[in-house]
């Protein structure tokens, strides 16, 4: 190894004879007259090592010695001192000082050679590790930094300040130290709960980074209140531009309005997902009816869910198929009735640990071969309208700006066969865009929804709500719902109008092409509050907002 | 992995055994390459007798060859589900996708 080598000694002759043994060993030298010039070339080149006369103007070399061996402590930069024999003392000094080896004056020409060859050997040793240390400090610099990235990334994917919700429990256990699953949670501005439990193909990296786009698409719709089958579908045509075609998400999507009592399943290659009776009971296996998401990519995606009411104290269970898997046998997928026993019998605030023991029983302490996730949702916890109406209006409305806007949509009867479940969203999207406080978005998108839903059903369609007390009413409702929406013709109209008059009040009309409705029953019912759906308009009042139908109920206002 | 071609009926078996999971990913490539290759043959038949255990890969390798199958005009049919393999294919609601009996 070629050494730079520093020479600081204030004889000529000396310096000379230095630095010609030093380069015709191979080595490079730099020279020095004093100390101080000794600490200056010392500090531009950073020599491998240095030879030190000890008597030397201005700064002597057992000074410099001490000041160079504190400028680069973790590196190893011998110093060897030259002394006459007569200052002995000087070595001792010299070597107290830091110096690491001495040559006595005058020099001995083969002793200084084969010294400068140990130190080479050292010192090449000392680089090698020098080097190998630099290398493992970046790998483990890098290996920590992708530690911190993957943590995110996988932060991202279960969000757990997030799923802190009343009612949310949930259980993963990743087979890797990434894993593909996603768990996710959030409630729509009118208070209804989303929930997805998504597995991605295969586990590990891969699997985690492929579901990036998952969390991302399910809140930000959610926050806007769009369906979860139009959240499935957003995510089936990302994941589909995405990923190659063996990369897809069995998922399981479920919408809980408190409410309304009403459960809404979209079921893509999950094991089924149970609804529980507060007894433990089976009360419905939503089954998966579609087939994961990213794998349809030809418009054909199919965004239906299955919508039934929930009895008091009801429980949801979802879960991956890696569970089914732990499980083998026990809980096949389609035994139902087995998955049930588990629950039966167990407090319903056991459930959850109940089948996490079943589980941790089952692999006895072998690694899980996919990963496991579980969800418990107990619909009795839920926050009932996810709208604070303990406060008064008047302190959620905290003014942005005076700005005064309009905002106005007409849709016709084709349009509204559309894209009905679209409205609410697309005009709380546009509403997003205007001067208006996240407090209003979520009375407004309250009353929006209410309003909107009441006079396409009630007015446009004439539908009527008591049909749903009935035996099967709420099929019977949703079925009649569908056929008289699909005989709409483009003279049907719904008309909705958001106004904002500048002194932070807002109006919300929406009128529509019918003789109108009876509104006044509607609204009598929405007050009574033992009937479990349909009380929207009592909400909106109570949360200070006027209504006011016209005389046959096909214009309503609404002051915020 | 087994391949079987009947050049009458234009039909090529292929019989995966065992664990069908991402470990069978280049043995099934080879052997579904073998039967597109081959041009007797209209349709593939996947038979799943053997089969004990599929995976998500193993799903997405099906879909694979799916994809790589429609481009060449060819059919795929999985043939012999039973028991749990069958369980996976409806949960996965793959009759949807393919032929399954």
């Amino acid at each position: 190894m070629k050494l730079k080598i520093l020479i600081a000694d204030d004889q000529e002759i000396n310096r000379l004879l230095l630095s010609k043994i030093s380069t015709l060993q191979g080595h490079q030298v730099f020279l020095a007259e004093n100390g101080r010039e000794a600490i200056e070339q010392f500090t531009e080149h950073t020599p491998d090592l240095v030879l030190m006369d000890v008597m030397m103007p201005e700064v002597d070399g057992l000074t410099t010695t001490s000041i160079i061996k504190a400028m680069h402590p973790e590196r190893w930069i011998p110093v060897i001192v030259l002394s006459a024999l007569s200052e002995q003392d000087d070595i001792i000094r010299g070597l107290k000082a830091g110096a690491d080896d001495y040559i006595t004056k005058p020099l001995q020409v083969d002793i200084l050679i084969a010294k400068l060859g140990n130190f080479e050997r050292s010192i090449t040793a000392q680089r090698q590790l020098e080097h190998q240390n630099e290398e493992l400090r970046r790998y483990r610099f890098i290996t920590e930094d992708e530690k911190r990235i993957a943590s995110h990334l996988m932060q991202s994917l279960v969000d757990i300040k997030r799923l802190q919700l009343p009612g949310v429990e949930w259980w993963l256990q990743a087979a890797d130290a990434f894993s593909g699953d996603v768990l996710a949670a959030a409630p729509t501005p009118a208070g209804v709960l989303h929930v997805m439990l998504s597995d991605g193909t295969g586990h590990g990296l891969a699997a985690a980074l492929s579901a990036q786009p998952l969390p991302e698409i399910f809140y930000s719709m959610t926050a806007r209140g769009h369906t979860i089958g139009s959240i499935a579908r957003e995510i089936n045509l990302r994941i589909g531009r995405l990923m190659p075609i063996d990369r897809f998400f069995a998922a399981t999507m479920v919408a809980i309005d408190p409410r309304e009592q009403m459960i809404e399943v979209w079921n893509g290659g999950n094991p089924s997902t149970l609804l529980i009776e507060h007894d433990g009971t089976l009360h419905h296996a939503f089954e998966s009816r579609h087939v994961s998401l990213g794998i349809i990519r030809n418009g054909e995606f199919n965004s239906d869910t299955e919508r039934i009411p929930y009895p008091p104290g009801a429980q949801l269970v979802m879960m991956s198929n890696g569970l089914m898997d732990a499980c083998q046998t026990n809980l096949a997928a389609h035994d139902m009735n087995l998955t049930a026993q588990l629950l039966a019998g167990v407090a319903p605030s056991d459930r959850l640990k109940s089948i996490r023991q079943s589980v941790l029983d089952q692999l006895a302490g072998s690694p899980a071969l996919d990963d496991i996730s579980l969800f418990v949702i107990s619909t009795d916890l839920l926050e009932n309208d996810g709208i604070d109406n303990t406060r008064p209006l008047s302190t959620m409305l905290t003014p942005v700006t005076n700005e005064a806007w309009r905002f106005k949509l007409l849709l016709n009867g084709g349009q509204l066969q559309r894209m009905s479940q679209e409205v609410v969203p697309f005009v709380a999207g546009a509403l997003e865009r205007l001067s208006c406080s996240e407090q209003h978005r979520g009375i407004l998108f309250l009353i929006l929804s209410e309003l909107f839903n009441n006079c396409l059903d009630h007015a446009l369609l004439g539908m009527d709500s008591r049909l749903k007390n009935e035996e099967d009413g709420f099929d019977k409702y949703l079925n009649l719902r569908a056929s008289r929406l699909q005989a709409l013709d483009n003279a049907a109209f719904i008309e909705l109008e958001v106004n904002m008059n500048g002194s932070n009040a807002i109006i919300v009309v929406i009128r529509d092409s019918s003789a109108g409705f009876d509104h006044a029953s509607v609204m009598q019912q929405s007050m009574n509050t033992n009937t479990s759906h349909g009380r929207g308009l009592a909400l909106i009042q109570a949360l200070g907002a006027r209504l006011e139908y016209s005389e046959a109920g096909n214009e309503v206002r609404a002051y915020v | 992995m087994k391949v079987t071609i009947d050049s009458q009926k234009n039909i090529a078996a292929i019989a995966p055994s065992g664990r069908f999971d991402f470990n069978t990913h280049r043995e099934f490539r080879s052997a579904y390459e073998e039967a597109l290759a081959n041009s007797a043959v209209r349709s593939i038949h996947i038979d799943m007798k053997d089969v004990t255990y599929l995976d998500s890969s193993a799903l997405g390798m099906l879909l694979l060859l799916k994809d790589k199958a429609a481009a060449s005009g060819h059919t795929i049919s999985l043939t012999n589900s039973q028991g749990p393999v069958l369980q996976i294919l409806e949960v996965a609601n793959f009759g949807k996708l393919f032929n399954i009996s």
